[in-house]
């Protein structure tokens, strides 16, 4: 027997969870963009673990799009951190409140 | 009761999945626990490993590499690349501000969803009717039958080797002789091919987008000064914070 699902499942769980706390906890941006980071890989953990289950090699293809996807934003959006810390001086996300967001 | 469960298990599995687990968890509490920006980069490194130790352990050995390479590899390289070329400051604390209920009411969520995504987690799961599940690796016939046959013979793409699907080690390569990158590769690049094609577009554009991001405008000293007066201007209308340190100090008109 290999490992059951549920204990990859619940690893998943465990790391998100870990993420989506320090996404509200952290102010600086580039942290926030790491735990953005955790949570996808949590999912593509999930994905994988279910792929295996389900014995469908089409959970795995999902997880490839997924990291190409996650590559493509972090490079969109470092560029974007590195632009307003340019023009503002500061990652914290308390500063940037320009939209009142 | 705990050994019970586990009776079954190959006792290498367990000490791989319980190493590669606490790695994880350490490496994802350190990302969102260190104060240096530098420190919580490495952390991720550490997750992101352990994440690829249970990627190559469910045998998606393609995606293991993959994980290695480009999120250790790149994402890590650029994150700490981007962390040391601005300089980030010490002074970033991790706080939750206690003041605002929205800080109270986002915990409460996020451990609700936690509670509600572990009690999912011993269920039994069925594939929902309907879809064909295609194997994480097939065996030789199977892939045959599922890529090779004419439409109208309604190919099946189970492999057709039911002892196959009973074993829990079916998709090992010994067994099936057709691994599982050429499984992956085969699905993205047949079913999946425009949205294959759809990637590299985006990241085409996320390059170029990203070139034209950082591009330095030039800037006259009276923009830099009309900005920072900008700036200051809307720091002094609002008023929710004290002591503000302004970030625009330390920048020569």
């Amino acid at each position: 027997m290999t490992i059951p699902s549920s204990m990859y499942l619940t690893l998943g769980a465990i790391l998100f969870c870990i993420g989506a706390i320090g996404l509200i906890v952290r102010r600086n941006v580039l942290v926030m963009f790491m735990c953005v980071e955790l949570m996808l890989n949590a999912v593509n953990l999930t994905f994988v673990t279910f792929a295996r289950d389900q014995m469908d090699v089409r959970g795995q293809t999902l997880v490839f799009f997924v990291l190409v996807v996650a590559a493509a934003e972090v490079v969109v959006g470092l560029g974007i951190i590195v632009g307003i810390f340019r023009r503002r001086r500061t990652a914290e996300a308390d500063d940037l409140r320009a939209l009142k967001g | 009761m705990v050994f019970a469960f586990f009776k079954d298990v190959a006792i290498a599995d367990l000490i791989t999945f319980f190493v590669a687990a606490l790695i994880c968890i350490f490496g994802a509490v350190g990302v969102i626990g260190c104060r240096n920006p530098v420190h919580s980069a490495l952390s991720l490194v550490a997750t992101l490993f352990g994440v690829a130790v249970m990627f190559v352990s469910q045998q998606a050995h393609f995606l293991g590499a993959v994980q290695v390479i480009v999120y250790a590899g790149a994402i890590v390289v650029l994150f700490l690349f981007v962390i040391m070329l601005l300089g980030v400051d010490q002074k970033n604390e991790y706080q939750v501000d206690w003041e605002t209920n929205s800080s109270i009411v986002a915990m409460a969520i996020v451990l609700v969803v936690g509670g509600l995504l572990l009690g999912l987690v011993g269920r039994e799961w069925k594939a929902p009717v309907g879809l064909t599940a295609q194997p994480v690796c097939m065996t030789a016939k199977a892939y045959e039958e599922a890529f090779f046959t004419p439409r109208s013979g309604a190919p099946s793409v189970c492999p057709s080797d039911p002892s196959l699907v009973a074993n829990p080690r079916f998709n090992s390569v010994e067994k099936t002789g057709i691994d599982n990158v050429s499984a992956v590769s085969r699905d993205f690049l047949t079913a999946h091919l425009f949205a294959f094609q759809a990637t590299a577009v985006l990241l085409i554009i996320a390059v170029i987008g990203t070139v034209v991001l950082a591009k330095r405008v030039s800037r006259t000293d009276d923009d830099v000064e009309s900005d920072r007066d900008e700036y200051r201007a809307m720091l002094a209308r609002d008023t929710f914070r004290e002591s503000f340190d302004d970030p625009l100090s330390d920048v020569k008109p």
